[in-house]
């Protein structure tokens, strides 16, 4: 038992070369959906204000764990603020925490998503990740800024995380179901 | 270990470069590993074993020659690379068995770093290989992972550069570099590492002539220097003129032969891998029968009273740019094509072939002339408009499967386009009927194979039942016999009005259509039957293409009967 | 084709600085800037952060639409911010006895039903410099924080990252990640073609707002699910050539000169006193020691 414990948690925290990959394919992810849906312009008012690429951290947190999650959120923005032209280190952190949080489901699901349960319990660990990441950025805003809770709260908090939880929720199952699918034909370990 | 003297040809030299014997290897399949919650269960869940992979291959190949691994896909030649590299057992788990030696040495107990420093791996993908953003840090990849200090790094850096001729690309992005120089610096980060062994997993895919003649210079170049090389390519024809010593021909995993060249053409099935055109005559029993057993051009309209002016697609004088300050790309193309025709249209990597076609989706707009589809400017219609009657198939089927289910993918474009649900099924129906892929219907596309997925693809564009359909390099990516039977897919297809192909190949344009198209350089510079477009020797070079046995066959006949 | 990142090529004092002077600059100023509201120090922050700007050279042409966005930002979190907590926003300062100067007639919070109506919105000599004080802060941080994409050269930021102490495998990463971006660009873009060949329409997604997010996944799915499926080749590729053996060495060279140093310590040090004055600002309630609790408004102005 003692050794499916260690095993355990370097399943969850450990950061192999696998690791460093997924890292880097998900930042690039996550920053290369935020230029495309920047530059495209899109019209339609209603698409601006929301941001597809906010499942990407969600997704390489809940597949590859906490760290890859981490690294996908915090770096991916922050290359999406070298396009953008200024840095706000603290959303960059907090998007980084949203895929860590959403990485600790790696626990209770071994990154497999092959049942209704564990794509359930991905869609839960999102969301607290949604909140808890965006918490972070909005709050420290408060202390950063000096601003007031009630303005972070509402013009940050709130119109950040509303619908980055509805785009998270709907967009995730789709990607992981995609995924097991991929998976099952390439038949990696 | 007693090593075969019949091999070695002379007794006293040092072993072979690669000496492999009973070697033999089955994957794990992902139920065999144990997951720490399940570890229990598993011991009572029977265990579902893959196959076994490859088995019992045997051959030794002296230092300094080159070997030839030919076979159709899926038949085990990655995974013998993969044997031989280290990648298996330290990173794939399986069951190996029999004996590999380098240079007399046994990789048993050798770790991937020790071996890194004998083979170096060129993977099919460069743009996987390469994993430096620009074309120096690429070259210093494997160095700056061994610890070389930063005053050697540099110095063996510009010796490689040197030595490949690339010194102007050293700080260059590899992201812009085309696809062949792309290969020759994937090749400069392997030089580098100074390896006496080199692999190279199909090198010369995707790549037009001028490429793969500048790759084969460097293959001749590293062989010179007393290199060992084995490459795998299922276009036989191509790899021979690198003249290999050695030909492991494999199927199914088992060896079906290994030895030289020569008998090789002997033995070895056309239809299985693709050889000169003399292998294929030679299997024929009337020779003179080849011409028409080879080219059969696909016949698009099934309907004969075709008029002469009845034009579908009609490109004039087209000229683009894709930034108003950018260079142009199009220099003002003009052609014509009629109901019932099938063109290839070729030209070298980056000539504007999918730049070209995209004007007719609409996806690009001229800026200046006009194309006109079935009489209508595309001015004047939605890219969703034109989506209707056009169909383009891109080159990758992974850039467009979604769905969870392969009748999802198919029916998302007609529901795009709005058809109603009985016109919906019913055109799905056919679309999948006529790729043959209608026992998919519910799987993913994504746990298909790529050839499976490429059929998904294609009928999931005829299921919007457009007239013309548009494919871009639809045989890139696929083996031979696959190859010829998703051409003959092609043959089958409900009633088109036009199929236009884009390729490297001339054999395709030559066997499968109608009409060629020649691009170079955004101009027009060849436009008629493929057999009078392609027999000026000068142009071929020009436009970076390949002269093959079957068009120096179709030449030479057409001399004798002239 | 290729991506734009906004970093432009120069020779520049700051784009000559070490990379992570720069951040460490960025965070050690927005670390000390919030532990204060008192005027004058965040002046001083202005004006030393407008030189510092000023050095990196940058055209107005190169990033007005940069600064348009952040004075539209700041435009909104400063005054929203006013508005909603009714003029009483000054955080951290004793505000037992404001001077106010008038009150403009604005909508207020109730404690009783409708919980919303108007009640003046009182402007104080405090409120003011606040105000003031609060624009300056979040202009003087990001005068600090524009010049970083804009100057550093992104090739640098891998071993920025692993001079700050991050391991090699995840400043590697990083290196990677800009590696792969115009790679994964471009594939948004040709699934975008494709998928529009199909007739997807992105701007006329149809249906409520769940089936228009769920009509997002024909341009999301191939791009992510091509690019892990096709991860398996590029562990291959690193493995095969020792990535995470041992002890890497970088090509890439930070030149730490001697004002870099300079910079990082003073950096460094002035957040550290910045830290203790606030600390012993709670302890001592007057004086020189309180001076970060207070907003340094000239008494004559409280009359
Ligand atoms: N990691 C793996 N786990 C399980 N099975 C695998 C794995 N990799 C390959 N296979 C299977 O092993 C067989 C041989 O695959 P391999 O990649 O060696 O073929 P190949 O000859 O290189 O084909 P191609 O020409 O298409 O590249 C295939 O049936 C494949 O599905
Ligand atoms: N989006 C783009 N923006 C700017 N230039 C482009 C873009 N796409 C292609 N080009 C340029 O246009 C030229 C033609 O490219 P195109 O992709 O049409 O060539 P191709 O003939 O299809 O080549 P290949 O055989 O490699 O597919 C190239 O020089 C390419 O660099
Ligand atoms: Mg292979
Ligand atoms: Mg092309």
């Amino acid at each position: 038992m003692a050794l499916a414990e260690q095993s355990t948690t370097s399943r969850v925290w450990g950061i192999t070369v696998r690791h460093v990959v997924f890292m880097a394919l998900g930042a690039a992810l996550y920053a290369g959906i935020s230029y495309i849906t920047n530059t495209l312009q899109l019209p339609g008012s209603t698409n601006v204000s929301l941001r597809p690429g906010i499942v990407i951290p969600l997704f390489f947190g809940v597949v590859f764990g906490p760290w890859v999650g981490l690294f996908t959120g915090g770096v991916g923005n922050l290359l999406n603020d070298l396009f953008t032209g200024t840095v706000y280190w603290n959303w960059d952190l907090g998007n980084g925490l949203i895929g860590f949080v959403a990485g600790l489901a790696l626990y209770f699901t071994w990154g497999h998503y092959n049942t209704f349960r564990n794509i359930a319990i991905a869609e839960v660990f999102s969301v607290i990740g949604i909140i808890v990441g965006l918490g972070f950025a909005a709050f420290s805003d408060i202390w950063v800024s000096q601003l007031t809770p009630a303005t972070a709260i509402t013009t940050e908090f709130i119109p950040a995380t509303i619908p980055d939880i509805v785009l998270g929720l709907i967009l995730l199952p789709i990607l992981l179901v995609a995924y097991n699918a991929a998976m099952t034909r390439a038949g990696r370990a | 270990m007693v090593i075969d003297s019949n091999n070695t040809p002379n007794p006293i030299t040092a072993p072979p470069a690669v000496f492999v014997e009973k070697l033999s290897f089955r994957y794990r399949s992902p139920d065999e590993e144990l997951q720490p919650k399940r570890q229990k269960s598993a011991q009572k869940k029977e265990t579902i074993e893959l196959p076994q992979t490859i088995e019992d291959i045997s051959f030794s190949l002296p230092s300094g020659k080159l070997m030839l691994i030919a076979g159709p896909s899926g038949c085990g030649k990655s995974t013998l690379i993969k044997c031989l590299n280290g990648l298996i057992p330290h990173s794939y788990k399986g069951t190996l068995s029999g004996e590999i030696q380098l240079h007399g040495r046994s990789i048993k107990g050798q770790s991937l770093r020790d071996l890194a420093l004998q083979v170096g791996t060129m993977l099919q993908d460069p743009d996987k290989q390469i994993l430096g953003s620009t074309v120096e840090q690429e070259v210093a990849f494997g160095m700056e992972n061994l610890g070389t200090p930063r005053a050697e790094m540099r110095e063996r850096i510009s010796g490689v550069l040197n030595q490949l001729h690339l010194e102007q690309y050293q700080g260059h992005a590899t992201f812009a570099l085309s696809g062949g120089q792309r290969q020759q610096v994937a090749a400069a980060g392997l030089v580098v590492m100074r390896p006496s062994i080199f692999l190279f997993d199909e090198p010369f895919a995707n790549l037009d002539s001028r490429a793969v003649d500048e790759l084969e210079e460097l293959i001749q170049q590293l062989l010179q220097k007393g290199s060992t090389v084995i490459i795998i390519e299922h276009r036989v024809e191509e790899a021979l003129r690198l003249k290999p010593d050695k030909v492991l021909l494999m199927r199914d995993g088992h060896q079906i032969f290994f030895g030289d060249t020569q008998k090789f053409l002997e033995i070895a099935d056309p239809t299985q891998v693709k050889l000169p055109i003399e292998s294929t005559l030679r299997t024929l029993s009337d020779p003179t029968q080849a011409r028409n057993i080879l080219i059969r051009p696909i016949k698009t309209s099934q309907e004969k009273n075709v008029e002469a002016n009845d034009h579908v697609i009609e490109f004039e004088d087209v000229i683009f740019r894709y930034d108003t300050h950018s260079e142009e790309i199009l220099h003002g193309i003009s052609f014509h094509a009629k109901r019932g025709e099938t063109i290839a249209l070729l030209g070298p990597n980056g000539s504007g072939k999918t730049t070209l076609v995209k004007q007719a989706l609409g996806l690009l707009r001229p800026t200046k002339g006009s194309v006109r589809i079935f009489g209508e400017d595309t001015r004047n219609l939605s890219v969703a408009q034109l989506a209707s009657r056009i169909g383009y198939v891109f080159q990758s089927p992974g850039a467009m499967l979604f769905a969870p289910s392969v009748r999802k993918e198919v029916s998302f474009g007609p529901e795009n386009l709005r058809f109603s649900p009985d016109h919906i099924n019913a055109a799905i129906e056919e679309a999948e009927k006529a790729l043959d892929i209608t026992e998919f219907d519910s799987r993913s596309p994504f746990s298909l194979s790529f050839g499976q997925q490429k059929r998904v693809a294609i009928a999931s564009v005829l299921a919007m039942e457009g007239k013309i359909l548009l494919l871009d390099e639809p045989t890139a990516g696929q083996d031979y016999r696959s190859y010829i039977a998703f051409m003959e897919y092609l043959r089958n297809m409900p009633d088109l009005d036009i199929l236009l192909i884009i390729t490297h190949d001339i054999d395709l344009a030559l066997r499968f259509t109608q009409r060629v198209l020649l691009l170079k350089d955004g101009n027009l510079v060849g436009d008629g039957p493929p057999l009078e477009v392609l027999v000026d020797p000068a142009l071929l070079v020009e436009c970076n293409l390949r002269h093959t046995s079957l068009l120096q066959y179709l030449l030479g006949e057409r001399n004798a009967v002239a | 084709m290729l991506i734009n990142f906004v970093y432009i090529k120069r020779d520049s004092p700051v784009h000559r600085l070490d990379p992570r002077v720069k951040f460490v600059l960025l965070f050690a100023y927005s670390l000390s800037a919030a532990q204060t509201s008192n005027f004058w120090f965040i002046l001083a922050g202005l004006i030393g952060a407008s030189y510092y700007y000023s050095q990196a050279r940058l055209k107005w042409a190169e990033t007005k639409r940069v600064w348009y966005f952040i004075i539209f930002i700041t435009f909104i979190l400063v005054f929203v911010n006013y508005f909603i907590s009714g003029g009483a926003i000054v955080q951290g300062v004793d505000l037992s006895n404001q001077r106010i100067l008038f009150y403009i007639p604005f909508i207020g919070l109730k404690p009783y039903f409708p919980f919303i109506g108007p009640s003046p919105l009182p402007f104080s000599v405090q409120s003011i410099t606040f105000l003031i004080t609060q624009t300056m802060r979040n202009t003087s941080i990001a005068l600090l924080a524009v010049p970083i994409p804009f100057t550093t050269d992104p090739s640098q930021f891998g071993i920025a990252f692993k001079g700050m102490g991050i391991s090699d495998r995840i400043s590697y990463a990083i290196d990677l990640s800009l590696r792969f971006l115009p790679t994964t660009v471009r594939d948004f873009r040709t699934t975008l073609d494709a998928q529009r060949a199909r007739g997807f329409e992105i701007d006329k997604l149809r249906g409520g707002i769940f089936t228009k997010i769920a009509r997002m996944a024909p341009m999301l799915v191939p791009v992510v699910i091509g690019s892990i499926v096709g991860a398996e080749d590029i562990i291959s590729a690193m493995e095969l050539r020792c990535f995470g053996v041992g002890k890497r060495t970088w090509l890439i060279e930070l030149h730490a000169r001697k004002i870099d140093r300079l910079l990082i310590t003073a950096g460094i040090a002035g957040f550290i006193a910045i830290t203790i004055l606030n600390i012993l600002g709670y302890f001592f309630k007057t004086g020189p020691l309180h001076v970060l609790h207070t907003q340094g408004i000239p008494p004559f102005l409280l009359q």
